[in-house]
């Protein structure tokens, strides 16, 4: 072999090592935006799906919201309330939620004082005119999110925005609650 | 104490490196562009995964309404979801349909309480070209 023979080889061999590094580095770059993106369709899916299947079996919706998106003065909220229908034995709220770009959801107890075990509707009021005192317990939902509205009186709409990195998503449904009245 | 025991002792020539460098280039060129088709498939479940919801979207509006004011045929022809091309929602389309069923599920001409709701959502992706989603819903009179 001679003198050129090798930096020739080593030439080439540097060339090779370079477009596999750069084709290793643009594969872990698609693979993350692929994830990215599964990720917050999952979650955008999987809050929707819980959303969807409590509001349906709801009996009152307490939050108030506006008959449609772009009511003037009245923009749709990024919360909702309504009555677990799921339970028939204990009457309990949920609340779902943004903290952040994080959906949170609590449950919610109300009940008055002297009777901590006899749960009451959110706007019970007692013997002085005074609302419940509430226990709330919460966790989180889903992640991601960079807005979440919700408008019409029923049915009701839903319409969320969610984004991680340089990935953004938006996904929205109409829910009938089968039992509010 | 060596020996020499083949004649054959040129090494490669230029030509044979071309070829495998040539070999190995087709193949990786090959390999790139496996990447964007990934991406167009999670691109492809993410719209579907939007279409459905729009598809059930329709559906419960339908329910919400009382069973003789839903209408038979087309109830709500093919259109754009979205306000105008910024919208997100703009790329699918929604055709709304009802029939008369019967106790076998098989159109009916007649009213026997039952009506079918189909909704079809139409969207196209670079991956598949036009594709659609398509959900039935029956409601009943009583």
């Amino acid at each position: 072999m001679t003198l050129i023979e090798i930096l020739l080889a080593i030439y080439i061999g540097i060339l090779i090592f370079l477009a596999v590094t750069s084709i290793y580095f643009l594969g872990v770059k698609f693979f993350k935006t692929g994830s990215d993106r599964l990720e917050i369709v999952q979650n955008g899916r999987v809050s929707l799906d819980r959303l969807t299947r409590e509001l349906r079996q709801t009996q009152e919706i307490t939050t108030f919201l506006p008959a449609t998106k772009d009511e003037p003065g009245n923009p749709p909220p990024s919360e909702i309330q309504f009555q677990d229908g799921h339970q028939e034995e204990t009457l309990q709220y949920f609340r779902y939620y943004l903290n952040g770009a994080e959906l949170w959801k609590q449950t919610i107890l109300y009940y008055f004082a002297g009777e901590p075990d006899v749960y009451v509707n959110w706007n019970a009021i007692d013997i002085g005119g005074n609302p419940p005192s509430s226990t709330i317990t919460e966790k989180i939902v889903g992640e991601y999110f960079s807005s979440l509205q919700f408008y019409g009186e029923t049915p009701v709409a839903i319409e969320a925005s969610l984004a991680k990195n340089q990935v953004s998503t938006e996904i929205r449904t109409i829910i009938y609650g089968r039992n509010t009245q | 104490m060596l020996k020499q025991t083949s004649k054959n002792n040129k090494g490669l020539t230029v030509i044979e490196a071309i070829a495998a460098i040539s070999i190995l280039l087709i193949c990786v060129l090959g390999l790139i562009n496996i990447f964007p088709w990934s991406l167009q498939i999670s691109k492809s479940a993410e719209t579907k995964t939007i279409a459905t919801n729009l598809a059930q979207e329709k559906i419960e509006e339908i329910i919400s309404i009382d069973y003789t004011e839903i209408g038979v045929g087309v109830i709500e022809s093919r259109h754009s979801l979205g306000t105008d091309s910024d919208d997100p929602f703009y790329k699918y389309e929604r055709l709304t349909e009802a029939t008369y069923v019967d106790g076998d599920l098989e159109d009916s001409v007649t009213d026997t309480g039952m009506k079918k709701i189909i909704v079809t959502v139409y969207w196209s992706t670079q991956l598949a070209g036009d594709e659609t989603v398509q959900m039935a819903y029956l409601i009943s009179q009583f």
